[in-house]
């Protein structure tokens, strides 16, 4: 390949500046002309019929007005459905008149000042007459109480390969376990917000720090009964999601009061209600079976996983399928079997949320392949290599083939890194009385975008003008890991210009060209970034063609690069700029593109990490003194904004092996409503991420590139969880592993062993 | 009276506490108030801001004692010479409250009058039995025992005209330490925390010792039986094992019916060892 100029250079982000500084404006920054301001009203039980009586709250000086479900259309929508075609299961309206959760939508209050809403919402009075809930899978699942209809499942589904079964008979072990994982909120640090009003010529116009524009679009025009083109969806400044803004949840029923007022609306949320009103991670109940050989190969794997997909239906098929493909990614195996299922409970819905159902699969079947290697006395690491997939690998369950796997490298390059064959000798030399060491590894498989289940295309739109600059018109969506920036880095790349010169535009529906399904699913490196390097690269031709045409030259005696154009051993040189000029003046054309673009392929991308822990047996507490996650990563478009990911998605996994969970007690309330009481690995607790990458190229990634953003959150929180069963040598496969769960399993393996 | 007043010397001080109503709030650093309005979805108040007092902020000692202004901030208890010669614990405790941005705000008065279970600076206080000053609207100062004071459960013994204005501490030789445990290593509100006092002789034998523990009750209780169990041992020779019974039955006789005792007991276990660490510095 020669020698590239942009991409895999640790070029700065062009808006950290203005965000290290708060210079830049978030929508709660923003102010319309006679904006009034929005709260939503969250119901307080967790299964109820509804009545709202306004009066009192509507006499509060400023309130303009209050919506309840008897003001809006009744039009049910699926708040996950990105398009039309996806024909996803209706069940939500904008404002419920039976609640099916506490934090469901019961109300909107709409005032001139946030003090007048908030006032109103404490004056208004809300009825609940209760409904028996359902709370929790076991509840779900035995189907004496129904949240709907007549039956709690809302979707299953079998994913196989080979025969299991037959499989199982070979086998000389068996190993089974069981484990759930719990719901987790994003923590974005800004809140969920909404801005809407109408423009001049009486459409809405809709801003809103989102992952989907053209999904909240879709929403919004199907709900209210607008045509597409009259909604315009403009992404904005946005203080994080991580799958949390990925669902319209505000923004059709901001959209219905700014529409219905003629007014613009401010939709705001505090942290209480972005923890109880939007969407979680979903809770998962897995048992897992795993047959093999004395020698340490695996023979067949039967995964059954059961999904609390909470009070609407939203993600149930995509959570239940995601999860489930995700498995047959990682290991080579004759025989699997995956059963899924998602169930409605009466607790926060289920959504997108880094890693969708990546996390939550490997968080069990991970310490499942620990406990095998343990069974035969082998290294979990040498197991995993004798079992792991290989470069080229098919998808056994035909999907998408799973590209330049690099998982095994993953795994020895790392143990050599992190010294692993020593250190898990010798580790637990260290341990006293009070603290317990250990350390343990696990390896994660995610995807790149939706090829092989939905339309995964996008458009640019990429021009040069007669200055030289270059504007890069594609649906995405910057969440602050420097999207912008990667595109940039591609566009400079294939047209050969400087970055300075290009200026790529984030996605506002009105004026970027479609994209079939947003910024999520690890797509947009892989399929945007591929769009733009296809499109630069047609572009770049093109300037090579005029000019060739202008010089009556051919294309060999001409070189085109750093943003010029010339012939070889020729003096006069063309700017990319003269040749917009040149063919407007003489041709009639812009200098552009349009390039449709579908992604080639899907490959699966791999990271293996390694954790040592150090376990204080009186608190509980566990602290992570090492950890290194080794990447396969394809191509680095910007190695510092990889690493930033990789150590983000480690305080997540790291948050979620640990400490976070969203605690929803037998009836259905949520204790932990604030960061008070939802705990986050903060500064002192989190350790230094080491970070490495693998880059062997992926054939269909934009320079070799493939995802890595998602797949961060995937592995580094289960090494720990597997370094921890290593020191205290328990088996705890309960996510978080509070300090609570950690000495409830010291105490009941103590009595375990003192029986013995 | 109006919405906001902020009385800049005591007469001013009690002027306001005169007018004050059941709407009427008072405001130090505001690390629990704001976060009491926003929760209980008060709008229509008035506030009395103490934080132009003068007199309260100041940490001053003469021969017997130590007193410490309700308005001083945990950072500024961190960072005097004279708590830190006399009352480790209290230092400890300030330390590891809340965040570097509350611990800038946050007071030692508003601390004791917030009297919340798992308040960090109050076993300190309990363990040495601070006596607590209090002025009411007509200016009589009272001092009251801070085990009067705090009633726990953010209940504290304040009249609706009283403000804390002083937290005296008998000056000793005993050394101290304080520790807690949380969710977290640090910004983590206290799911126990304890403060021993000791003293000892030449030979290092604790001849007198004074321990509380937090967030196992209203408001801090005295654990005899970790006392008891540490007397006369020489701080150098104490080890865990010797004082887990004492340790659990504590937490048994404190929270007997209480699910989290399982967890505490065993936290506890843990706190103790590391204050008795602190005690060997």
């Amino acid at each position: 390949m020669e020698k590239l100029k942009y991409v895999g250079k640790s070029v700065i982000k062009e808006d950290v500046y203005d965000k290290a500084t708060g210079k830049t404006k978030f929508i709660c920054d923003m102010k319309r002309h006679n904006m009034l301001y929005a709260k939503l009203v969250l119901s307080e039980k967790p299964h109820a019929e509804i009545e709202v009586d306004k009066s009192e709250a509507l006499k509060i000086e400023g309130i303009e007005a209050i919506y309840t479900y008897d003001d809006i259309p009744h039009t049910l929508y699926n708040s996950h459905e990105w398009f039309a075609g996806a024909n996803q299961y209706k069940d939500e309206y904008l404002l419920c008149n039976v609640a099916r959760f506490v934090g469901d939508r019961i109300a909107l209050v709409v005032g001139s000042s946030k003090k007048a809403v908030e006032k109103a919402v404490s004056k208004l009075s809300i009825g609940y007459k209760e409904l028996e809930s359902v709370i929790g899978l076991v509840q779900a699942k035995q189907n004496n109480t129904f949240i709907k209809e007549s039956s709690n499942l809302a979707f299953s589904k079998k994913i196989s390969c080979g025969d299991y079964e037959e499989e199982f008979k070979k086998a000389d072990f068996i190993i089974k376990d069981t484990g759930r994982t719990q719901k987790v909120h994003h923590s974005a640090i800004e809140p969920h917000i909404s801005l809407c009003e109408t423009d001049e010529q009486g459409s809405l116009v809709i801003w809103s720090p989102c992952q989907t524009a053209f999904q909240i679009q879709y929403d919004v025009a199907r709900v209210l009964n607008i045509p597409y083109n009259r909604v315009r969806v403009i992404k904005a400044v946005m203080g994080g999601s991580f799958g949390g803004k990925g669902q319209p949840i505000l923004e059709p029923i901001c959209a219905f009061a700014s529409y219905t007022l003629n007014r613009p609306v401010m939709l705001y949320m505090d942290r209480k209600d972005a923890i109880l009103g939007t969407r979680s991670r979903n809770a998962t109940e897995t048992s897992i079976e795993t047959a093999i050989t004395a020698d340490g190969k695996i023979l067949g794997r039967k995964i059954v996983t059961d999904i609390d997909g909470g009070a609407y239906y939203t993600n149930a098929a995509a959570i239940t399928m995601a999860l489930g493909k995700k498995l047959f990614k990682l290991y080579d195996i004759q025989g699997q079997c995956y059963e899924g299922s998602t169930y409605y409970t009466n607790t926060i819905p289920g959504g997108a949320c880094r890693g969708y159902g990546s996390p939550q699969a490997h968080a069990i079947t991970e310490i499942n392949i620990d406990n095998a290697a343990k069974k035969i006395g082998m290294d979990p690491c040498e197991f995993r290599l004798k079992n792991l997939v290989k470069e080229g690998a098919k998808d056994p369950t035909g999907g998408p083939d799973l590209g330049n796997a690099k998982i095994r490298e993953c795994v020895i390059k790392g143990m050599e890194a992190f010294d692993w064959n020593n250190k898990r000798e010798i580790i637990k030399n260290k341990s006293t009385d009070r603290y317990a060491y250990g350390v343990g590894m696990a390896c994660g498989a995610h995807g790149n975008g939706y090829k092989g289940a939905y339309p995964d295309f996008t458009n640019v739109d990429m021009s040069i003008f007669a200055d030289g600059s270059v504007l890069v018109k594609i649906g995405i969506h910057d969440q602050g890991c420097g999207t912008v920036t990667t595109m940039q880095q591609i566009a400079a790349e294939s047209l050969d210009i400087s970055m300075k010169k290009v200026r790529v535009l984030e996605v506002d529906t009105i004026t970027s060209p479609y994209d079939s399904a947003g910024t999520q699913a690890s797509r947009v490196t892989f399929v945007c970034g591929g769009a733009v390097k296809s499109a630069g690269e047609k572009l770049r031709k093109k300037i090579i063609d005029i000019f060739c045409k202008i010089k009556n030259c051919t294309e060999d005696d001409v070189i085109a690069a750093d943003g010029v154009v010339y012939q070889k051993n020729s003096d006069e040189k063309y700017t990319y700029g003269d040749i917009a000029l040149e063919l407007e003046t003489k041709y009639f054309q812009s200098l552009s593109v349009f390039e449709r673009y579908e992604s080639p392929a899907n490959p699966a991308t791999y990271s293996a990490c390694f954790a040592e822990v150090m376990v204080d047996k009186y608190t509980g507490q566990v602290e992570v003194t090492d950890l290194l996650a080794v990447h396969d990563i394809g191509k680095s478009i910007n190695p510092q904004l990889v690493e930033g990911q990789i150590q983000g998605g480690a305080h997540m996994s790291l948050g979620m092996a640990l400490l976070e969970e969203i605690e929803i007690n037998e009836k259905g309330y949520v204790k932990s409503t604030n960061f008070s009481k939802y705990h986050l690995i903060n500064a002192p607790q989190m350790p230094e991420v080491r970070v490495m990458t693998i880059e062997g190229n992926e054939p269909f990634g934009p320079y070799g590139a493939k995802s890595v953003g998602e797949l961060a959150a995937v592995a580094p929180g289960i090494a720990v969880i597997n370094a921890i069963n290593f020191a205290l040598d328990t088996n705890i496969t309960t996510y978080p592993a509070t300090p609570e769960v950690v000495i409830k399993t010291i105490n009941n393996n103590y009595e375990l062993k003192g029986h013995n | 009276m109006q919405n906001f007043i902020s009385p800049k010397t005591i007469e001013e001080l009690c002027e306001a506490l005169k007018q004050k109503d059941k709407n009427t709030y008072l405001i130090a650093g505001g690390t629990d108030l704001i976060i009491h309005f926003n929760k209980k979805g008060i709008f229509d108040y008035k506030i009395i801001d103490l934080t132009k007092l003068e007199e309260l902020k100041e940490i001053n000692e003469n021969d017997e004692e130590i007193s410490i202004g309700s308005g001083v901030t945990m950072k500024e208890i961190e960072n005097s010479p004279i708590i830190n010669k006399y009352i480790s614990a209290l230092v400890d405790s300030a330390y590891n409250l809340g965040s570097q941005q509350i611990r800038n705000k946050a007071t030692i008065g508003g601390n004791v009058a917030n009297s919340s279970q798992s308040g960090d600076t109050l076993p300190v206080l309990f363990a040495y039995d601070a006596n607590i000053e209090i002025i009411n609207s007509l200016g009589t100062r009272r001092i009251d025992k801070i085990d009067n004071v705090v009633e726990g459960l953010e209940k504290n013994n304040l009249n609706y005209d009283e403000i804390i204005t002083k937290i005296i501490i008998k000056k000793s030789t005993s050394k101290s330490a304080f520790s807690k445990v949380g969710s977290r290593k640090a910004v983590t509100i206290s799911k126990i925390n304890c403060c021993a006092k000791i003293n000892m002789n030449e030979e290092m034998v604790i001849v007198d010792s004074t321990i509380y523990l937090g967030a196992v009750g209203p408001k801090p209780i005295r654990a005899k039986l970790i006392e008891e169990r540490l007397l006369n041992k020489s701080i150098n020779s104490i080890l865990s094992k010797d004082i887990q019974e004492a340790v659990y039955s504590q937490i048994e006789n404190a929270i007997p019916n209480r699910s989290s005792k399982h967890y505490k007991k065993a936290a506890a276990e843990g706190l103790v060892e590391e204050i008795v660490n602190k005690l060997r510095r």
